[in-house]
């Protein structure tokens, strides 16, 4: 567990206030809501009003405060983002694993894999935004189905690096051993093959929570995601597009700053994990000069008491 | 000697580390004289690489480099400017890297990358052409205007090293810093490359720095030698002091350590440090005379039997596939209780067997007996008693260890499957097998990462001991490690053969150490069985020019200045196009036309135990004559005249036919 919080705490300072922001969004997305000085979802009498004491970030063209919005809006989308790439994870390493392990040259393993890469070509053929959007016009703008479209576009990625990552591992020696050993090949993959190939996954499922946090804001922004009036940033921002010109600019440039912030602080955590864990798996790259790490059975030792 | 060409005074290299600064160089002084070879040796982490590299300034970053004094002919390294540095790297002396894979560019062309290093240091285009052939040619590389034209991946380990050389010379400099070049290759090109170097120099009078962990090539091509250790020089002096006459402890022992193939090793129990007597099994080993078990020793049933075993590997995709022969008709026996050493060359198919005894891996044709039953239809509960008989040692301890596993965990892995013993009696076994391997018991909860490479080896050992096998497979089990390491290592493995009655059957390149291991040996090259033999007759009197040439490769330590003859030209042929017939007869000195049509069948003399794929044996009068030449070229000839070893080829070729 200590060594796990090392990951986080030992890195650059940028990704120290990248953590920073991501854990605040986390948490506003549990709290936001109550942390709201009005409801997001009701209009005030105040309409296109600029930032001030009542409104400290301005209304909208409804007349809804900026603030409450922005700060409501991170239950909306980063729970859409974190939830559906943690389902894409699940699923898609699960898929990376079935199509990426040789389960010893097996062949009915050859062959599945041969479709669910297929079918994982088949998906990725189609641009991401473009699926997501059809993929919600079929089943109807709710958070459930946003959910899970952002979850089917984002797989095929986690399931091509898992397959990557799996393939390279296999043919590490250690699981020939545990081969000769006569552990069974779903053993394998789970106890050896799967712990070592994830790495380089879980460090871009952080950054995929950034591309999944714009994509929902996208989806929404064209009027194709989670269906007005929930507070999101993708809406509001489109709300207030047509004002910038007239110089209502908070409407649309604030809750900008704030998604463009956390989608920026996710890659770069995701950015620092990836650091983070290849230095430790180096095991510091200098451990190759120090004397101590062979001296021990060397002939050192013999030579001491010859 | 005149003014010596590089002057290192006090050198030191140190890196930071979370520990306070580490100085894997401290403070070492020496001096290279024109037109000398020297050797500079020393085990993993002694400093070695990081020395050479100073010699040109070459730190990698973070570390940081401080001599009291490095000078070049009569420039002061220490004070010139990058720029200045930068012209004399290349033009007046240059460096290569042990693997000549990663140190060539690899999208660009051989003649390219010269082409590019002569117009670095200002050669003019008109000449260009003419100094790249000139340098491919100066390196033995057949064919120069071909090689220029060739990608690093198109060239084969050896041609690689050689255009590695041929670009490190194009600019002619006066000092070569090779580090580990041979390593990578195997033993009948690394012959070659060592005869390239002595010629180098000869005609070139260059001087050379040659970091390397070999003694035998120390002794057999450098005049002086400098023995690292752990950051300092422990030793040093002319080639014949220091391996005649070792003075420091740490040499003696490195000395003692590498395997002889015409004596048996002194035992590196000699200088054993180890705290406390010997244990009661180790003064057993220091008894018992290692000698081959004679016929009544060795029951003569058979643990594997394999017939017309032939394995092959598709390459490439469909409409262009290709074979891959890393197998064909291997029949073979295994018997109870013997230790059987199968050595070969890259591409020769020995680690494919090992695996195919393992279960690894599956035949294309032919069939495996292990006892009664046929490993193909082993099932079920049949799979799982053969999976705890037979055990295998791979050749890399860093890979064939889980790194998220403790060393306790790895070996109660093996101990769960196959319910070896009480989940409560479990530490006590782990205990127990560590202790077989001679490593303490706190190393239970340590990570992989956290041992050498000999202690992760002792745990592979004790990890495959874990479910008490009867058979102890070993792939390359002491190559990834130092000399000193190795000598441990085997130790380990005969005294566990002792204990535990196991049947070993262990693959390596060096033949050396195969012969020291094995009662009976079989040599492989591309596929096929060449020879095999009970060991001692197998060194005394191979039959096979290929087995022949094989144990006359290695440099030996005890013969200084013997340059190792050439018996075998050029490199083995890829596995996928194997030549016809006897698929030596492509580099035999023996071959004649019969050979490139016919597959020689497996001669048998001595009553069947010792057998041959041979047309043309190699008589008594070749061995005697390439005695005497070998010799000769050494002894009776200053240093610097030693003859090329062409020649000595040329003699065996007249020796064979006429």
């Amino acid at each position: 567990m200590m060594r796990h919080l090392q990951l986080l705490t030992r890195q650059r300072p940028r990704v120290i206030v990248a953590e920073l922001v991501v854990l605040a969004a986390v948490v506003l997305a549990v709290i936001g809501g109550w942390l709201a000085p009005y409801d997001p979802e009701q209009p005030t009498i105040d309409v296109l009003a600029g930032p001030s004491r009542t409104h400290l970030l301005g209304t909208d063209a409804s007349g809804i405060d900026v603030l409450s919005v922005v700060v409501a809006a991170f239950r909306v989308d980063v729970l859409i983002a974190v939830v559906s790439i943690g389902i894409s994870l699940i699923a898609g390493v699960g898929l990376g694993a079935l199509s990426g392990y040789s389960f010893n040259r097996s062949r009915s393993a050859g062959m599945s894999s041969t479709i669910i890469l297929r079918a994982l070509d088949l998906v990725q053929s189609i641009p991401v935004f473009i699926l997501a959007l059809a993929l919600v016009g079929m089943a109807g703008q709710s958070v459930r189905n946003v959910v899970i479209a952002v979850a089917f576009v984002n797989l095929p990625v986690f399931a091509r690096l898992t397959r990557s990552a799996i393939q390279g591992i296999e043919h590490r020696e250690f699981v020939s051993a545990s081969r000769a050993i006569g552990i069974r090949e779903f053993g394998i993959l789970r106890s050896h093959v799967m712990p070592n190939s994830l790495d380089s996954t879980i460090a871009y499922a952080s950054i995929a929570v950034g591309g999944a946090i714009l994509l929902t804001a996208g989806l929404s922004f064209l009027g194709a995601g989670v269906k007005p009036p929930t507070p999101e940033w993708g809406a509001e921002i489109a709300s207030g597009s047509g004002y910038i010109i007239t110089g209502e600019w908070w409407i649309s440039v604030i809750p900008g700053i704030v998604l463009s912030t956390v989608v920026l602080s996710f890659a770069l955590l995701g950015d620092g994990i990836r650091v983070a864990l290849q230095r430790a798996h180096r095991g510091g790259e200098l451990a190759e000069y120090e004397p101590s790490t062979f001296i021990e059975e060397s002939i050192e030792e013999r030579i001491g008491s010859a | 000697m005149s003014e010596p060409l590089l002057q290192v005074g006090n050198l030191r290299v140190s890196f930071p580390s979370s520990g306070g600064p580490m100085t894997p160089v401290r403070g070492i002084s020496f001096e290279l004289g024109r037109g000398e070879i020297v050797g500079l040796v020393g085990e993993s982490g002694s400093g070695k690489t990081l020395t050479g590299r100073s010699c040109l300034r070459l730190v990698p970053k973070p570390g940081a480099m401080e001599a009291d004094r490095l000078t070049f002919e009569d420039i002061d390294l220490l004070q010139t400017s990058q720029s200045t540095l930068r012209h004399l790297r290349g033009r007046r002396m240059a460096m290569i890297a042990q693997d000549p894979l990663t140190s060539l560019h690899p999208s660009l062309r051989i003649g390219t990358q010269i082409d590019n290093a002569l117009a670095d240091h200002g050669v003019p285009r008109a000449h260009r052409r003419d100094r790249i052939l000139e340098s491919l040619d100066s390196v033995g590389l057949p064919d120069p205007d071909r090689q220029a034209h060739s990608y690093s991946h198109q060239l084969s380990g050896g041609m690689r090293q050689r255009a590695m050389i041929a670009l490190a010379l194009s600019n002619g400099p006066s000092l070569l810093i090779a580090d580990e070049p041979t390593t990578a290759l195997d033993a009948t090109v690394q012959a070659q490359l060592l005869g390239l170097l002595v010629e180098l120099r000869n005609h070139r009078q260059m001087t050379v720095l040659l970091i390397t962990h070999n003694l035998g090539i120390i002794a057999s091509i450098c005049d002086r030698v400098l023995v690292m250790r752990a950051g300092e020089i422990v030793e040093s002096g002319t080639t014949t002091d220091v391996v005649r006459d070792p003075q420091h402890d740490y040499t003696k022992a490195l000395l003692a350590a590498v395997p002889r193939l015409d004596q048996p090793r002194m035992l590196p129990h000699t200088v054993d440090g180890r705290k406390g007597p010997p244990t009661v099994v180790e003064q057993q080993t220091l008894s018992v005379p290692s000698t081959a078990p004679t016929e009544e020793d060795t029951q003569r049933t058979p643990v594997f039997d394999l017939a017309g075993v032939t394995r092959h590997f598709p390459l490439g995709p469909l409409w262009r596939r290709e074979i891959v022969h890393a197998l064909d008709d291997i029949d073979l026996a295994v018997y109870q209780g013997e230790s059987l050493g199968i050595v070969g060359e890259s591409g020769s198919g020995k680690s494919t067997l090992v695996r195919l005894l393992a279960l690894l891996d599956q035949p294309t044709r032919g069939t495996i007996k292990f006892q009664t039953s046929e490993l193909a239809h082993l099932r079920g509960a049949d799979l799982k008693r053969f999976r705890s008989r037979v055990q295998i040692v791979f050749q890399d301890p860093y890979s064939s260890l889980d790194p998220r596993y403790t060393v306790a965990r790895s070996i109660q892995e093996a101990l769960r499957a196959h319910r070896v013993c009480d989940p409560s009696e479990e530490r006590g076994r782990i205990r127990e097998l560590l202790e077989q391997v001679r490593l303490s018991p706190q190393f239970a909860s340590r990570y992989p990462s956290e041992l050498s490479g000999g202690q992760r080896q002792r745990v592979c050992i004790a990890r495959a001991l874990a479910p008490r096998p009867e058979v102890l497979l070993a792939d390359e089990p002491v190559s990834a490690l130092d000399v000193s390491v190795q000598a441990q290592i085997v130790e380990l493995f005969e005294v566990l053969k002792r204990e535990e009655n196991l049947t070993l059957v262990m693959v390596a390149h060096d033949l050396a150490l195969v012969r020291e291991m094995s009662d009976r040996v079989i040599t492989l090259y591309l596929g096929r069985i060449a020879e095999e033999a009970p060991s001692k007759e197998y060194a005394d009197r191979p039959l096979h020019p290929y087995s022949f040439a094989l144990s006359r490769a290695t440099p030996d330590p005890d013969r200084i200045g013997y340059l190792p003859p050439i018996l075998a030209a050029g490199e083995p042929p890829s596995p996928v196009r194997p030549p016809t017939g006897c698929r030596f007869h492509t580099r035999c000195f023996n071959a004649q036309g019969r050979c490139a049509a016919e597959v020689p069948p497996l001669y048998s003399v001595n009553g069947g135990a010792h057998r041959f794929a041979c047309f043309y044996p190699v008589t008594e009068e070749q061995r005697v004559e390439l005695a005497r030449s070998g010799r000769a070229a050494a002894s009776d000839m200053p240093d610097h005249e030693k003859t090329p070893t062409g020649e000595t080829v040329d003699q065996i070729r007249e020796a064979g036919t006429g």
